[in-house]
Parts: structure tokens; sequence; C-alpha cells
């Protein structure tokens, strides 16, 4: 693989301005409050949360993805007006929800025009008879689930960004939640959506329980469009609305956290878990150099993933194992690190990396299941009977403490950068038989470049996919950027060779955009099919899922 | 490869147009090579497994050939770690089942089909609204697959579960109808055998069995496949796990839905499985076809079933909290015609088995035909 990220950018200041007449045209259709093309709101526009342009906006290049304007609609009949024009005038033309994608899918480049959905922020319908629910687009996750939870429902959708991300956003990007293992991910829940496509017609994607007919939005042949739409990132339409499948919240919680003297051990015993037919709600499994992070992170009292045992008892294994001088330089990079440097500690991930070789691989489960009755209790058993038989069960506080603290972690990735430093994650999925080939492959790709971490979460029968977090530093803004690129290159063509996918939820944006054939080999043409189908100008969303 | 001499009845008790002739590939190298479009085209290709779920309204005009898919049923590889299988998509579902269990796993938590339907025509079925997550659907199941375009080269979904990577592709196929291309393969999650019960509860009326249906799922239980039978007044539902969930379920239904219920064990799960599949009324070939309506409906408009009345047979294959699929059988045609009409106003989607409607294309269609079997190779389509 010879892409380079940088290359498949558009970098430079776009300085494509509104016209005068652009921004008439569009304040007749949305009314002019809701038409900002100001530097400020301009700039406010410039990144979604892809930590490429946080790194870029750290180093004070602001302009990098500056959108014309950006038109906030009220309704579909207005998105839809928005569509028609941009056919007209040819712009491009971006969805945006709650801006916290971080692969760079909401960033407009070449005079494209923001289209703000938040105005679309409305639950329209909950139905308990059939446990469904409609809701508009720019609704923002924890909005939706705090008022389907007055209701006695859940959507059990729980990303990290709960609260700053928007159901729109979860359809376009294959969104995952925290307890994907029982209520799966966004694509399981969705009944059917309305779009708006990029040929400017609105359509059903499926018959809709809670739709009233115009059956002519149906269609009655082809293939099914919802699932072709989710996922699309705005490639093909705009979704304005979308109806999901809810169930009744859950009234009895059992979480627990499991010790595994290493990966392998752990990975079997959920794997043989999933196969037996049980449905955890949660099952996260830290590797141990992830807990010895979180370890760091504990001692000063912020945030904290893994139970307090787990980590003295990695730090001092890591103490015994390691020779003096290495431990003395790790104890002095710490300790700099404590005292605001991190930077300076993960610009050193050969050390770190081979810190993790050394120690013993012990790594701690936090599994949960969430029901009503007798039958959650007789399901955990079962589960609990089989992580038995392979660790250590450690009672229910680490479960418990992981539940209380689960939004907390991606609040806390900003301040790593105002020390020089990044960090990022990627997340794939393979099948069982390929996991740990996986999971090996790409720590070591990226090695050389940054320190990496790892969990696995979102588990299935047949697979599961793998999160790595990943941290990095350059002295300058031009030697972050390029570490930053070599570590996603290294990373990604790594899952590509390994034959894992190169996204398991956060969807592709720009970011990926060009490791897309890879988990769709010959998908190429049939997306440029869809595009023919749907969006005859290419004015929706360009340069994002396939590069 | 080519076989012009065709077994009518095949087409008759079908209620299929007769082809012009017939392709019968060995396997899914040469189905391939049959669906590329090479230099002019000569007749139009229908695609077909067991031919249960075509939808003759949908082929276009004048004559064409059959490509007949069934010997493309080899298992090629078998994952006992993660638990898929990858076969050929003309395998029958039923050859497939069995074929499975003699090498260790099992078919067991998917639910009922037509035992001589094939996989590809299974998957290739038009079914909107119907992903549904633990793998009760073979759509749902199917984690991978390769499939073939006239006008493109060939296309492989990586088995890598839920992935996010743009539009999932496999579902210009999956529903497609074969409009587009051949589902040549799919990898499909697999079980080990475990142990089953079959609960069975003597009901009256489909609202009743609905209700039944819904205090299931909200009590947790997770049914592999639930069935109703009206003429019986019987709702049945399999569960699949580890024997003390099993109890735990036969305790809290003991507790709670109790009233008229039997249970039974493995033995009888099995075999009610392969008596319903038998007997599956999604067949254009069964006797009451021709006066059979499928009925997609929320659970909130299923009274609907009552209301319209006139069936003289009706069963549910299908319950999940939220929907479910009905058959219902009308004593003739054109009573069949008058309850549709009822049926239509409220219901998600309602087709009879035989099923010969013209629709409308939409331009998007159009264009994505055009797009991927330009010369119109495939007889399916606009």
């Amino acid at each position: 693989m010879t892409v380079s990220i940088a290359n498949t950018l558009s970098e430079r200041a776009s300085q494509a301005v509104a016209s005068p007449s652009m921004l008439r045209e569009l304040a007749a259709i949305v009314g002019d409050p809701w038409v900002r093309a100001s530097e400020v709101d301009r700039l406010a526009y410039n990144n979604d949360c892809w930590p490429r342009g946080i790194i870029l906006t750290r180093g004070q290049k602001v302009h990098h993805h500056l959108p014309a304007a950006i038109v906030q609609p009220a309704n579909e009949a207005e998105v839809t007006k928005l569509v028609q024009w941009a056919r007209k005038t040819h712009t491009p033309i971006v969805p945006y929800g709650a801006g916290s994608g971080v692969c760079g899918g909401a960033l407009a480049d070449d005079g494209g025009v923001i289209v703000d959905l938040k105005r679309l922020g409305r639950i329209l319908e909950t139905r308990e008879s059939d446990m469904t629910v409609r809701a508009e687009s720019g609704i923002i996750g924890m909005i939706m689930e705090k008022e389907l939870e007055r209701r006695g429902f859940t959507l059990g959708h729980f990303p990290s960004s709960l609260y700053c991300s928007s159901l729109g956003g979860y359809l376009a990007a294959r969104s995952a939640g925290q307890n994907s293992s029982l209520y799966g991910k966004i694509e399981d829940m969705v009944v059917s959506m309305r779009v708006v496509t990029g040929a400017g017609e609105v359509l059903e994607t499926a018959a809709d329980p809670l739709q009233g007919r115009p059956r002519h939005l149906v269609p009655e042949v082809g293939p099914d469009l919802t699932q072709l739409f989710v996922g699309s990132e705005g490639t093909l339409g705009l979704i304005t609305e979308s109806t999901l499948r809810i169930a009744p919240a859950p009234t009895r919680r059992i979480y627990r956290g499991f010790q595994f003297s290493s990966t392998s051990l752990a990975l079997g015993a959920i794997q043989e878990m999933m196969q037996a037919g049980l449905r955890p709600s949660v099952v996260r499994l830290y590797d141990a150099f992830d807990s010895l992070i979180a370890g760091k992170r504990s001692s000063t009292r912020k945030n904290e993933d893994a139970p307090p045992w787990l980590l003295d008892r990695l730090r001092t294994q890591a103490t015994s194992v390691l020779a003096t001088p290495m431990m003395s330089q790790l104890r002095r990079r710490v300790d700099t690190a404590a005292k605001g440097l991190l930077g300076r500690i993960v610009g050193q991930p050969v050390i770190l990396n081979n810190l993790i070789e050394a120690l013993p691989a012990d790594c701690m489960l936090v599994i949960g299941f969430d029901g009503f009755n007798a039958l959650i209790e007789a399901e955990a058993e079962c589960a609990f009977e089989i992580l038995n038989r392979y660790g250590l069960d450690l009672g229910a506080e680490p479960g418990m403490h992981w539940l209380q603290n689960r939004f907390n972690v991606s609040y806390k990735m900003s301040p790593m950068f105002d020390t020089g430093a990044f960090v990022d994650t990627m997340e794939v999925s393979t099948t069982w038989a390929n996991l740990e080939k996986l999971h090996e492959s790409v720590r070591r790709a990226m090695s050389p470049h940054v320190f990496v971490m790892a969990h696995f979460s979102h588990v299935y029968p047949e697979g599961s996919s793998i999160y790595f977090t990943f941290a990095g530093f350059g002295n300058d803004l031009d030697e972050t950027l390029e570490t930053y690129d070599a570590a996603w290159r290294a990373g990604l063509d790594a899952v590509a060779n390994a034959g894992g996918s190169i996204a398991h939820h956060h969807g592709v944006g720009q970011s990926k955009a060009a490791w897309t054939k890879h988990d769709h080999p010959g998908g190429e043409s049939l997306f440029e099919s869809l595009k023919a189908a749907f969006d005859p100008d290419s004015i929706m969303n360009p340069g994002k899922v396939y590069a | 490869m080519k076989k012009t001499r065709i077994a009518k009845s095949f087409y008759s008790s079908r209620e299929l147009p007769l082809p012009e002739a017939e392709y019968w590939p060995e396997d899914a190298a040469q189905l391939q090579e049959l669906m590329v479009d090479q230099g002019a085209p000569e007749r139009p290709r229908l695609l077909v497994g067991d031919g249960q779920h075509l939808r003759s309204g949908l082929l276009s005009k004048g004559k064409f050939d059959v490509v007949r898919t069934e010997r493309c049923a080899r298992i090629l590889t078998l994952d006992m770690q993660s638990k898929l299988v990858r076969v050929e998509a003309g395998v029958r579902w039923r050859d497939l089942q069995d074929r499975l269990v003699e090498r260790g796993v099992s078919l067991h938590a998917y639910a009922l089909y037509p035992s001589t339907a094939t996989l590809g025509g299974l998957l290739a079925r038009s079914q909107p609204t119907y992903k549904e997550f633990h793998y009760r659907d073979l759509r749902d199941g199917c984690v991978a697959l390769s499939t073939v375009a006239p006008s493109t080269t060939s296309y492989r979904y990586l088995p890598a579960p839920r992935k996010a990577s743009g539009p999932d592709l496999r579902y210009l196929f999956l529903g497609g109808e074969g409009m587009l291309g051949a589902i040549l393969t799919a990898t499909l999650v697999v079980w080990k055998p475990t142990q089953g019960r079959l609960y069975r509860w003597n009901i009256k009326g489909v609202t009743a069995a609905v209700a039944k249906a819904r205090s299931l799922f909200d009590m947790g239980v997770r049914p592999s496949w639930t069935h109703y039978d009206m003429g019986r007044n019987e709702l049945a539902a399999a569960v699949h796990g580890p024997e003390r969930l099993l109890g735990a379920i036969d305790r809290q239904l003991g507790m709670s839905m109790s009233e008229g219920l039997e249970i039974s064990g493995d033995e009888d799960v099995q075999r009610r499985r392969r008596w319903l599949e038998d007997r599956h009324p999604d067949r254009r070939s069964a006797g009451a076809a021709p006066r059979t309506l499928a009925v997609t409906l929320s659970l909130t408009d299923a009274g609907l079933l009552e209301e319209v009345g006139g069936a003289e047979a009706l069963e549910i294959h299908r319950f999940s909290a939220h929907t479910a699929v009905a058959y219902l059988t009308y004593p003739d045609v054109s009573a069949l015609r008058a309850a549709r009409a009822g049926l239509e106003e409220r219901a998600l989607i309602v087709r009879p088995i035989i099923d010969a409607d013209t629709v409308t294309w939409p331009q998007w269609a159009q264009t994505l035909k055009t797009t991927l079997d330009a010369r119109r190779r495939l007889a399916v389509g606009p």
C-alpha cells in the first residue's frame, strides 16, 4: 500500500466563500437566520472530531476544510429544496449531525455547503404495541434515550459519544453502542428510513409501521434500500427520519469482572460463551497494556476503566521484569508525563510497546447482562460458569465501576493534544479464527510509530471487533502529522493484509477511504452504480467512503 | 452445461412461464461464467434455484433461458472455530441442514424456511423490513457472500462481523431477486448442536396468539423460531440454549404463562421443524399457493388478520416483538382478491404467493440495472 493519507486529503486552505447570490438563494430556502457564512461559523465547521483535524487546529492551521456556508433546514421539504438547488448549481453538499465523527466524514471542501440537520431534532412517535420509535435525524442520542427511558423503553444504543452524537450520524456511519452484543448495531435496529436522495427525490427505504402510507414512496421492487443507505455516510442522500426498533428498559443488571492469565485464554472463553447462544449486553476485554495506561490515569484520579487491583499488579509485574536502567527511564518518563508532558513519553513508542511484550499478559474482562427476571440470572450464571473455567471471577465491583464511568472516556482525549501529543482509535473486526493474528499484526505494524493498546468489544458468535487506541508525538506540526499518517497507514495496511475489516463502527469518512476496497473486493463499481442511481451529479459528500 | 430438454412440470407446477433452454452449471465457477456479459447478448437468463420465490411479474417480456443453480451445492469450507460455513448458493435448505449435522454443526437457530428452497433463492427473495438480530433470519446469519453482476467483475464481501465500511453492498443482491446478478457463494453462521425445547400453547385466535408471543419476548425469551396455526389453535416456540437456561425458562413460563402450555424436548423441536418446513406455505408449488397471501404486519395491526376474515387457513411463521408474517389461504382466488384489498390498507407488505403483478420500476432501479446489467443479460428487471 503506497497511498498516503496526506495525499488523499485536500489540505490546502479552501478559500471558496459563498457569493452574495448563493447566500440569497440559500436564504430563500431555509430563511435568512439559518444560513451561516461568517468566518467564525465556517471555522466552527472546519473539523469534526477527526483527530487529524484537531492536530491541525492545535497547530494553528485552521483553514483546512472550510465550507462555503452552513445551512440549517427545519424540515424535509427544505432539505429537498437544498438538494435540488445543489444539483442546479453543481454545489457539493455535506450532511452534518453533531460533528462527533472521527474519520472526517462531515468535512466540506471545494466550496461545499454543510447541511446541518440539528433542527430536525424531534421524536415523532413512540409506539409500545409494536415497540418502534420514529425520530428525526438531528436528535442527540442521549436526549432520545432519556425520553425513551422516561416512557419505559430503550433503544439499546449507547456509544461512548452518546451525549454529543446524533441519530442521523449513527445511521450514516453504522454506529455501535456498548451494548451491541444484546441489542445489535444501529443497522440491526433500523426498520426504515426516509431519505432525500442526491437526485432530490424523497424515498421511504421500506414499508414503515409508523408512517401512514404514501405507498408510492416505498419501492415495491429492487434491492433493500435500508441497508444500502445505512452506512452510506451521506454519499447517496440525506436521512431525514427513521423508524427504529426499541425494547423494554431493563430492570435487572448483572455486571462482573473476570481476570485471565492471557488474552488468548480470555478470547477463547468469550468465543465459547457467544457460540453457546448466550447474549451478554456488554463484553469488554482489555489487554494488559490498555490496563496499564488506565492505571496511570487512575493514580491521578481522573478516569479509570480497569480496577485498581489489576493496575497495581501490572505495575508490580512491570517493575519486576524490566531491567533497572529501562525501569528508571520509564519511571522518569511517567513522572514527566504526570507533570503535563505526556507527549514526550508517547514520543518513545518503541520503549512503551516493548513494555507490553515483557509483561505477563494478564487481562481483564468486564461483562454485563441486562434483563428483567430470573432468566437473566440463569443466563449470566451459564456465562460465568464458562468464564470461570478459564479465568478468575472478580465479583461485581469492576463491572459496576465500568458501568458508572462508561461515558467518561470520550471526553478525556482532548487534553492529550494540548501536550503536543495525539491520540486516536481504530476499530476493526474479524472472525474468531483470525482475531489474534489481526491483533498481533496491527500492534506490530503500528508499534514503530505510536504506542498501542487495545480492547476487544462488540463480540458476536462468529467474531469480534478490536478497538485499538494509540498515541504519538511529534516535535512540531509537520512531524506530528507525519507520525500520525504513518501510524494510520501502517495500521490499515496491516488490517487489510490480515484479512480484517477496516471499520466496525466509526465509518470510513476521508481517513479510511483509500482502504474501503479491501473490505469490498470488486465493490467499487457497485458503489459507483449506486452513486449513478441516487446521486447522478456527484454532489453528495464527495470524497467520502471511496477515494 | 446447456440442456435443451426441459422438465415442463417443474415450471407448470410453479405457474412459471417455460424457458427456451436450461443451463445447468456444475459449480459456482461455471455459474459465474454464465453470468458475465460476453459479447453479443443471447436470450436473457433467469436464475432459478427451486423456483419457489420468483415473481413472474418481474420478468422482462420475451423469450428467456433459465440457469438452474441447484447443482452448485458444495460445502466449500467449514471454520469450526468461528462457526462459519461457506457454501455454494444452489444448495437446498434441507440438504444443507442434514449435511452440516453430519459435520457436527447445526442450523437450528434459524427461522423456518421451505425445505426444498435453495440458499441463493432464500437470500435473493424480496423481504424488506426483515433484518433480525440474533441470527434467526438467514440474511442476518449470512455474514459474507460472493456475487457476480453481468457488467462487472465479481464482488466479495469480507467475512468480518458487522462492518462499517460504507453501504452494505451485499444488499444489492440480498433481496434483489436476481435483478442485478447472482449470489455465487454464501457464508453462514452455524451452531454447535445445542439442546432445544418446544413450548406449545393452545390458543384460539390471532389476537391472543400475538399477545402470547409478545409476552414471551417481553420476558426475555429469544425463540429460534415460532409458529402459529389457527386450524390447530396452537402457538409453538422453539428455544435453544444451555440446559440451565432452558430449565429457567421452563420455570418462568410455568409461573406466568402456564395456561394451555405443553413442553417437550429436542426431538420434538427437530421433528416439528422438518414437518413445518416440508409444508411451508411460502412455495409456488404448494397446492394452495394460488389462493394464499403472504402478509407482513406490524404487531399493532395484527388484529387486521381477524377483521378482514374469510381465510380458511391461517399460519404465522414469524413473530418478533415488532412484526409478524402470516400466510392466509382463501377458498378461491376471488376471495383472495377481496381480502387483499382490505389488508393493503394497513399491512406492511401483502403479496400473493403466485404473484404475477406487473410493477413500475423506479428510475433508480432502472439506472442500477443499466450500470450492472447493461445488455440485459438477466431476465428480471426493467
